[in-house]
């Protein structure tokens, strides 16, 4: 590849939810912004921009990933998802999206959507995890409005939806 | 804050990645996972003219192990060694290590490697890497050099990488039957910056004590097999040769009582796990 | 609201509790109409090394009259719990002696995470207030009030100390369990 320059915008392009998405940026922009200004998916959001706070958590290769930490550019020819990619179908929530809404697990809803990639993430690897391990890995997320409580007890419940499906599958 | 202007480059060899080095020297900086580097752009705390993205050469991408070193390239995300199979047979203190550095979401996608080179005071792979006796292994157009980990981290995350050289990999030693291992460290929160962390190595003849987070860079010391108050007063010596400062998160006393009390705590169950 | 066709009857009744009069001469003024109240009790365990703290059980009781929707209260209840956790333990507005401000990123002004807030025990005491149609109160951030003292309270207990500053750092606590440090070259 060749040197892009600083001064110049250039093409990126990956795929995003499943389809491939092209936009131009410099490249000292970072994904969170790429994301939410170039491609109009406000759904990722930007809680400090210094990689604490966990709000711009995307998933980029199959792991989780703060967006606010990735430029751009290094994105380019990466599989990448958000939370616009989570509802199986317009209307219709995911099972881990459903078990947050049925256990209140979100109430003014900025850190939900980097929690709920975080955990897409952790409970494809991890299908029967306890309480500890959750702690332990939501532990790179802050929230302030819920104090954690039931955002434990959804992904314990989603855990468990998640098992039985594909025990039926 | 976002970050100032800068050229990237996908390094697609290692010449490329060389060449750019050799040519932009202190201008460049190389880019791994990003998870220390990326803040220090948005703050502008870094300002370099080019990022040389290094994450595309599937010759660093290796972790090598021959039975006697590991040897880690450059591209090995914190993750990925974390969950080599091998890891807690093969070195149990890097094993040990690397839950404590950063989260589980910033592990997926931060190098070992790039923790060696950026040489944040508290962190604890650089901690492990000095404990262990570990070594850099460091590249430039000119010319490979292998550096031990003991006279790598020469201050406040500065290192003896040259501005024209990367790290390829580190290479650490595999246990060897005999030895133990505790890793110790104190943070505010779980995942936090150490306040004070401890790296101990028992071997036959005594013990390595590693301690980070209290200097300004991590800081080794190898004693015989002391107890009782042989051992108080050599981690006392210690905990004052540290230089500890007053902080917002602890105060030098607290510090220096924790090198006590944790390096003592790592002491004694490091010779616990010698077989 | 009737139908009829496409149209539409609405009504709309705006009501004022009687209590709720405006300000005096005197400026004084009853700004609440009725009043929440919680009693909090705690067991908190202090390491005698480093000077953690461990909230090993934490129980809030709430008065707020009649609950109208539990989940929303129980998020109310556990939200403040959690941020007065963080007053009591680790958030701080910390200024160096020259005025520079030292806890303005989230790596130094600390949130408290998953691994730092318990679930607390909600329980409910359902006092009906006279003055609201539906005997119900208020809840919300209460817990922003009571947890932080509830838990300087246990933790000056267990050190027996009568003062103490928030939050109750690691070392500030470690300072008051340890004796005074040696000088140099005397262990």
């Amino acid at each position: 590849m060749p040197r892009l320059s600083a001064d110049a915008r250039h093409r990126i392009r990956f795929k995003l939810n499943g389809r491939t998405v092209e936009a131009d940026a410099e490249p000292r922009m970072l994904l969170t912004d790429f994301l939410r200004h170039n491609l109009a998916m406000t759904g990722t959001h930007v809680g400090c921009e210094h990689g604490v706070c966990g709000a711009c958590t995307v998933e980029i290769d199959g792991v989780p990933a703060r967006a606010c930490l990735t430029l751009a550019v290094q994105a380019d020819g990466s599989d990448i998802r958000t939370i616009e990619g989570l509802a199986p179908a317009p209307g219709r929530l995911s099972i881990l999206q459903e078990a947050f809404r049925r256990h209140h697990a979100l109430q003014c809803g900025f850190c939900t959507a980097g929690i709920l990639l975080s955990l897409e993430c952790y409970l494809r690897d991890n299908p029967s995890p306890n309480e500890a391990a959750l702690r332990d890995y939501l532990g790179g997320h802050l929230c302030r409005c819920t104090g954690y409580v039931p955002i434990i007890a959804a992904a314990l419940d989603a855990a468990a939806r998640l098992r039985e499906v594909h025990k039926l599958a | 804050m976002k970050p100032a202007r800068f050229d990237y480059l996908r390094a697609g060899t290692l010449a490329e990645a060389h060449a750019t080095l050799a040519s932009e020297g202190e201008d460049a900086r190389v880019l791994a996972g990003g998870q220390s580097l990326v803040p220090m752009l948005s703050m502008r705390m870094a300002r370099p003219k080019v990022l040389i993205d290094i994450m595309h050469l599937p010759q660093l991408a290796k972790i090598e192990s021959d039975g006697n070193t590991i040897h880690i390239g450059a591209g090995v995300r914190q993750a990925k060694l974390l969950a080599w199979p091998e890891i807690h047979e093969r070195q149990p203190l890097l094993a040990a290590a690397l839950p404590w550095v950063g989260h589980a979401q910033t592990r997926s996608r931060g190098t070992v490697c790039g923790s060696v080179a950026h040489a944040d005071p508290s962190a604890e792979i650089p901690l492990a890497l000095l404990a262990l006796k570990g070594a850099i292994h460091l590249s430039s157009r000119q010319r490979q050099r292998r550096v031990p980990a003991a006279d790598f981290f020469t201050g406040m995350m500065s290192t003896a990488r040259n501005d024209d050289e990367l790290i390829e990999a580190v290479e650490v030693p595999c246990h060897t039957p005999g030895h133990g291992y505790a890793f110790h460290e104190f943070g505010r929160r779980h995942g936090d910056f150490a306040i004070v962390a401890c790296a101990a190595v028992a071997h036959a003849d005594g013990v390595r004590l590693a301690i980070g987070g209290v200097a300004d860079c991590p800081a080794v010391r190898d004693y015989p097999d002391l107890t009782d108050t042989a051992l108080d007063d050599a981690l006392e010596g210690f905990s004052w040769e540290l230089d500890a400062r007053d902080d917002l998160h602890a105060t030098e006393s607290f510090r220096r009582n924790l090198v006590r009390q944790l390096g003592r705590a790592a002491i004694e169950e490091a010779r616990r796990c010698r077989a | 609201m009737v139908t009829e066709g496409n149209q539409a009857l609405r009504e709309t009744v705006f009501w004022t509790p009687p209590e709720l009069t405006p300000p005096t001469d005197a400026d004084e003024v009853n700004s609440s109409l009725c009043h929440g109240f919680i009693f909090d009790f705690c067991g908190v365990e202090v390491d005698r090394i480093t000077g953690a703290v461990r909230v090993d059980k934490y129980v809030t009781m709430h008065d707020c009259g009649r609950v109208l929707h539990p989940g929303m209260v129980a998020g109310q209840i556990t939200g403040g719990f959690a941020q007065g956790v963080g007053a009591a333990l680790y958030e701080e507005f910390a200024y160096s002696p020259e005025g520079a401000f030292l806890t303005g990123t989230f790596v130094d002004y600390l949130l408290p995470t998953t691994t730092e807030v318990p679930a607390p025990t909600i329980l409910h005491v359902e006092t009906l207030s006279p003055f609201t149609p539906l005997g119900a109160k208020g809840v919300g951030e209460g817990n922003c009030m009571s947890t932080p003292v509830c838990l300087a309270n246990a933790v000056a207990d267990a050190l027996g100390i009568a003062a103490i500053d928030l939050p109750m750092t690691p070392s500030k606590l470690a300072a008051h369990i340890h004796p005074p440090e040696h000088a140099r070259g005397r262990s």
